[in-house]
Order: structure tokens, then C-alpha cells, then sequence
């Protein structure tokens, strides 16, 4: 079986999945949700002071649902009882890696689409005629997300407190996506330098190269048994 | 010079962290036999069966599926299909969605030669269900369905028979002695003997992680 | 079986860091920060001490999924463990130094934030360690997080770099050529502490390891005569 036939295989079951039960995007987006409504009463009431901050607030929100997006796309796998038997087909265990990965990402996705208008309607997100370059930075950073949330997740499945783990894991290593996605989200809105966006997307690209390439090759170790 | 067997494992022990749950076990599986692993619960069966599906590393000693050795792990997986006593059928699925799901995986795709299977099963009304709604009976049928369609010439079975009702297990066995009857071979793990003698030439028995007289 | 090399290593390093901490203290005031400069000496040195343990941690690290020898992973553990020791250390210099000079304690500087940072990832590193029994499982999945982990430190650094930076000019630029920006008695000074802490470093790394090896001998010879015991049909399983 290609490798290509094997991500997609799996990528479409976790989306038809998804689909079928809508727990992850449900719990996810009305978690998200609510870090806006929490980051809005802490910040807020001030209009001026929220759009200044509706960057970080957006992200923060992306953030901490993408943990728990990664974590529910391998709890499923564990609740099925599924986990062992996606190990021991014949396939390997990168494709496995990137077929959760693309699913995972797909949510993420839906996850942004929804957010991203409801943070602007809520505190100000102006990027005008600028919307490519903020979608630009919504499919870099949240494959930034994706990538580190799902390897970790995959990690910690069997491990005893995943849930209390997993993001001690991830948001160290993530604080170069969150904190180009933020500058980048602002400059976008605020009417910032073109080259100094042009260089937080690039910081970006890097990021999602290396751990792309990275968690790929060594994802196999980590799930063998 | 003769194939080489199905399987063959020699001194082979691991450990789950500080305990030995297999203490050195010699086996060998020929092409073709078909073998019933007995032994009460917690004995190291299932342990058994995922060191031969190319699911955990043994700590000591050798084994070979096929000729292949058990750390080239991809060539392991692609001889063995083990069928865990948790099953691993996603509930939101369909039993059909299952079933392709799991041969995409194994390579294959032909669904015109399951036909006679599926419906021999009984499972030709139920194969656009979601596996939520399915009964403890039928999924054990989606699993043998899977079962007897994943083209790998090696099965190992755990437990196919605990929680079933008198149909079901009727039906198991005939699957099971089937599968035997095509050239395949089967290690089938259960604490109930008669059952699994039904459909097996030789019998193993397992305690405290080691292979016993039978 | 002794560790022929430890005990020379030992006094080489305790040597080392008598003459260091003679030119430490030694040394001339500093124009603008006064004797404060003193807190250079310790505070730079373990801040370099923990990046060669994090590197040591990553390349052993890489060394063990590749041979599945089980002593680059007990290296694995003991360079991350005394590297998250001098990582609190540094911290702790660091907000000292940084109240008189910054006037206060912490600032969002790229290097103190990576410092934290790494700090953050190693001891998640420490906490799955703790959380897994079987020791070849915890060798792979804690390598793994190492690795991930490790290459994460200087992606961190860049970013928080552009993202702000007031920390004064390295003293010796770590990107880039070397460029000694300080007075000669204060450079000698901080070389001889740089190649104490170095050797630490190297004294600690032995010491720990060869512990973690000892408890391991013991824990296989357990664990081997059980198995072999109960081969012979002699011992009972233990329940």
C-alpha cells in the first residue's frame, strides 16, 4: 500500500469518525469558546484594550483546544480499542503518524474557520484586505499545533494523568508557534510592516519543516511496543 | 530446502516493568497447523500472541514469523493478523466502514468475493450499521468476517469464544475450522478447552508465563 | 569494576575551581556593576554548563535508540538530571543579578526565557520517565521527548530573540565569532570557571551514571535469577 493511500485511509476514517460524533470539534469549540468569553471578562470591558489583544487572545484559545483536539484524537483510538490493531497493520508507522496528523489538522482547521470570525466579531480582528496573509498564518501555525499536539498525544496514550501531562509537553515546545502566530496575527491587524510579517511566517515555515520531518522519523520509536 | 515454519520462537522472555510475564518460551508453529493456547488468566497468552503479531519486543531470546525475524517488524506484520480480545471496531463506523478500513490497511480492496462470506455470517442486513448499535454477537461476526477476508496466512486469535451466545459460538467455530481447512495457520488462545479443541490438531498450555505439558 | 577515571577527574575539577574562584574574587570591580560582576563567574558558567548537558542529553539520546544500549540512556538521565540542576542554579543567579541590575527579578529576555523553558521541557522529560516501568519502553519514549525537546531550544531562543530583547550584549557572542567585550583579569577568570564547570560537568556525568548502573546490576541480577531460577522449575513465581 503507498504511503500516500495510508494517510489518506486514515485521515478520512478520523474525519468520518468526527463527523459521525462531532465529540472533539463539539468539546473543542465550545472550550475555545469559552477561553474567549474568560479572556474578554478578564481584559475587557475596554473595546480599544480587546482589539489590542484579540491576537493573543484568538491564539490562546487555538492553543489550549488544540490539546485537547490531539488528545481526543488518540483517546478515540484507545477507547475503541483500537490503538493496537492501527500498530500491527502492516504499514509504517510514519504514514500512521501523518495519517493522524492530516485528520488532526483537519479539525484544527474547522476549529480556526469558526474561531477566528467569532474573535473578530468579539473583540476586532481588522485585517481587511490583508485576509490571506491571517489565513496564511491560521494554516502555518495550526500546523504547528498539529504536529507537536499529535506526536506528544501518541506518546503519552498509555501513559497514567495523560491528561494532566500532555500539555506540560506541548506548550514549551510550542512557544515558537504561538508567539510568531501572535505577532504575526498583530501586525496583520494593526497595519504592521509587510517584511515583518513576512519574517514571523517564515520563523513558521521553519518550525513546521523541522518538527514535520523530525516527528515523522522518530514517531516509530516511540510507539513500538 | 523446506519453507520455513510459521513461526518459531526459542527462549523467548519479557518483562512488564519488574515482573517476567513470558520466562522463556520454545515454540514452533509448522505452515498450515492450527493450535489451541490454553491456561487461566494472566498465564502470558495474550502476551504470547502480541510477541508473535509484531507488537512487542521480546527482552530475551529469538523468534521467526515466515523466516522473518521478529525485530524486522514491518515483514512480521505483513504474515500475521491478530485478532485481540479487544476487538478495535470504531462504534461510529459501520460494520462495512470497519471491514474496508482494515483490509485498506492489509492492502486489499475486493468486496465482490465477500459476498458469499458476509452473507453466510448474516451480516449482509447489518453491514450499513454503525457498530454502536450492533450486538455483542454481531460484532464478533464483523471480526470474523475481518477475520476470514485479511489475506495474511498467519491468525492469531485471542479468546474468540469468551461472551458469546450458543449461535455465535457455533459460527466461530466453523469460520475457525474453515480458515484451517484454506491452508492457514491458527494459534487460538482460550481458557476454554473443549471449545478450541473442537477446531485444533494440538493443544499448548500456558502458566505463570511458561509453555507446560498439555 | 571501579571508575579508574573519577576520582583523578574529581580533584582535576575541584583544582580548577579553587584557581577559578581565587580569580573570581580576585579579579578588578567591574566600572558600571561593582563587585556584582562577581555573580558573572557562577552565573555564566552554569548557564553553559546546562547547554552541554542538554546537547550531551540529546546525543546519547540519539546514540541509544540507534545501538538500544541500555547505558545511553542511564547517560541520557544523569546529563539531564544535572543539567536541570544547573538550569535552577542559573535561574537562581540570574533573577539575584538581575534585581540590582534590572531592578527586578525577571525580564522576558530570550536567553532567561529559553533557560525557563528548557527547564519546563526536562522535567516533563523526568516526569514521563517516572511514569513508565519497563525499562526499554522508558529508554525509547524519554529519547524521543529528549530529542524533540532538545531541538526545540534554539527554535525557542530565535523566537523569543525577535520577539524582544533587552538582555545586554552576550559577553562572548554564542551566535557568531568570539568577541571578548570585558577586562583581561575578568576574562582569565571566567575561562578558568568555564573549564571547571566544564569538567564538572564531565566528574558529575561518570558519577551519576555509574550509580544509575549500579542500581540496574542490582535490579537485572534480581530479575535474571528469578527468570533463570524458575527456568530450572526451582523457584516459585512470586505473586
Amino acid at each position: 500500500m503507498s504511503p500516500w493511500n495510508t494517510i489518506w485511509t486514515v485521515a478520512l476514517k478520523d474525519w468520518r469518525l468526527e463527523w459521525r460524533s462531532r465529540d472533539s470539534l463539539t468539546a473543542t469549540v465550545f472550550f475555545a469558546g469559552l477561553v474567549l468569553l474568560i479572556l474578554g471578562f478578564a481584559l475587557g470591558p475596554s473595546r480599544q484594550r480587546l482589539q489590542q489583544a484579540a491576537p493573543g487572545i484568538l491564539w490562546t484559545a487555538l492553543a489550549f483546544s488544540s490539546v485537547l483536539a490531539a488528545q481526543r484524537s488518540f483517546g478515540s483510538e484507545q477507547e475503541a480499542g483500537a490503538l493496537e490493531a492501527l500498530t500491527l497493520y502492516p504499514v509504517a508507522h510514519e504514514w500512521i503518524y501523518l495519517g493522524k496528523l492530516l485528520g488532526n489538522y483537519g479539525q484544527l482547521l474547522v476549529l480556526g474557520a469558526l474561531l477566528t470570525p467569532l474573535c473578530d466579531l468579539l473583540f476586532g480582528l481588522p485585517a481587511g484586505p490583508r485576509w490571506p496573509e491571517l489565513l496564511l498564518t491560521l494554516l502555518l501555525g495550526l500546523l504547528g499545533l498539529s504536529v507537536i499536539g499529535c506526536f506528544y498525544a501518541a506518546v503519552t496514550t498509555q501513559l497514567r494523568a495523560r491528561e494532566a501531562l500532555l500539555p506540560v509537553l506541548i506548550f514549551p515546545v510550542v512557544v515558537p508557534v504561538i508567539l510568531a502566530s501572535v505577532k504575526a496575527t498583530s501586525l496583520l491587524t494593526t497595519g504592521g510592516l509587510g517584511s515583518e510579517v513576512r519574517s514571523w511566517l517564515g520563523l513558521l515555515v521553519v518550525f513546521d519543516l523541522i518538527y514535520l520531518v523530525c516527528a515523522t522519523l522518530i514517531f516509530p520509536y516511540a510507539l513500538e511496543g | 530446502m523446506s519453507a520455513p515454519p510459521a513461526a518459531q520462537l526459542a527462549g523467548v522472555a519479557l518483562r512488564f516493568g519488574r515482573s517476567w510475564v513470558l520466562r522463556g518460551i520454545d515454540l514452533e508453529l509448522r505452515v498450515g497447523e492450527s493450535v489451541a493456547l490454553f491456561g487461566p488468566n494472566g498465564s502470558g497468552k495474550s502476551t504470547l500472541l502480541r510477541v508473535l503479531a509484531g507488537g512487542l519486543a521480546p527482552a530475551k531470546g529469538e523468534g521467526r514469523v515466515f523466516g522473518f525475524d521478529l525485530r524486522d517488524k514491518l515483514s512480521v506484520r505483513q504474515h500475521v493478523h491478530l485478532l485481540g480480545h479487544d476487538a478495535g471496531l470504531y462504534p461510529d463506523l459501520t460494520a462495512a466502514e470497519n471491514l474496508r478500513f482494515s483490509l485498506a490497511l492489509h492492502g486489499q480492496q475486493g468486496e465482490a468475493a465477500q459476498a458469499a462470506l458476509l452473507s453466510e455470517l448474516g451480516l449482509e442486513a447489518h453491514l450499513g450499521k454503525r457498530v454502536r448499535q450492533l450486538s455483542a454477537g454481531l460484532r464478533k461476526r464483523v471480526l470474523l468476517a475481518r477475520l476470514a477476508l485479511v489475506n495474511s496466512p498467519l491468525l492469531l486469535i485471542d479468546e474468540p469464544f469468551a461472551n458469546l451466545d450458543a449461535d455465535s459460538r457455533e459460527l466461530s467455530l466453523e469460520v475457525l475450522s474453515r480458515l484451517q481447512r484454506s491452508g492457514k495457520t491458527l494459534l487460538i488462545s482460550s481458557h476454554e478447552p473443549e471449545l478450541a479443541e473442537a477446531v485444533t490438531g494440538r493443544s499448548l498450555r500456558m502458566e505463570g508465563g511458561r509453555l507446560v505439558a498439555a | 569494576m571501579r571508575d579508574r577515571l573519577a576520582r583523578p577527574l574529581g580533584l582535576i575539577t575541584l583544582l580548577c575551581f579553587a584557581v577559578g574562584l581565587y580569580f573570581a574574587f580576585s579579579s578588578p570591580p567591574d566600572v558600571n556593576q561593582g563587585n556584582l560582576i562577581r555573580i558573572l563567574y557562577v552565573h555564566v558558567p552554569s548557564a553553559w554548563f546546562s547547554y552541554v548537558a542538554y546537547t550531551g542529553t540529546f546525543v546519547y539520546s540519539l546514540i541509544y535508540l540507534l545501538s538500544r544500549k541500555r547505558k545511553y540512556d542511564r547517560l541520557a538521565a544523569a546529563s539531564t538530571e544535572i543539567g536541570v540542576l544547573m538550569t535552577v542554579l542559573t535561574l537562581y543567579t540570574g533573577s539575584l543579578w538581575g534585581r540590582p541590575t534590572w531592578g527586578v527579578y525577571w525580564v522576558w529576555d530570550p536567553r532567561l526565557t529559553t533557560t525557563a523553558l528548557a527547564l519546563l521541557i526536562y522535567l516533563g522529560y523526568f516526569v514521563v520517565r517516572g511514569l513508565i516501568d519497563d525499562p526499554g519502553r522508558r529508554g525509547r519514549v524519554a529519547a524521543v521527548i529528549a530529542i524533540i525537546g532538545t531541538l526545540d531550544i534554539p527554535v525557542n531562543y530565535m523566537s523569543v530573540y525577535w520577539w524582544r530583547s533587552i538582555h545586554q550584549t552576550p559577553t562572548f557572542q554564542l551566535i557568531g565569532g568570539v568577541r571578548v567585550s570585558a577586562a583581561a583579569p575578568m576574562v582569565e577568570a571566567l575561562l578558568v570557571m568555564l573549564l571547571a564547570y566544564t569538567l564538572l560537568y564531565f566528574y558529575l556525568l561518570r558519577l551519576r551514571g555509574r550509580l544509575a548502573e549500579l542500581v540496574e546490576t542490582r535490579e537485572e541480577r534480581e530479575l535474571e535469577s528469578e527468570l533463570q531460577g524458575d527456568l530450572k522449575g526451582g523457584m516459585r513465581e512470586p505473586q
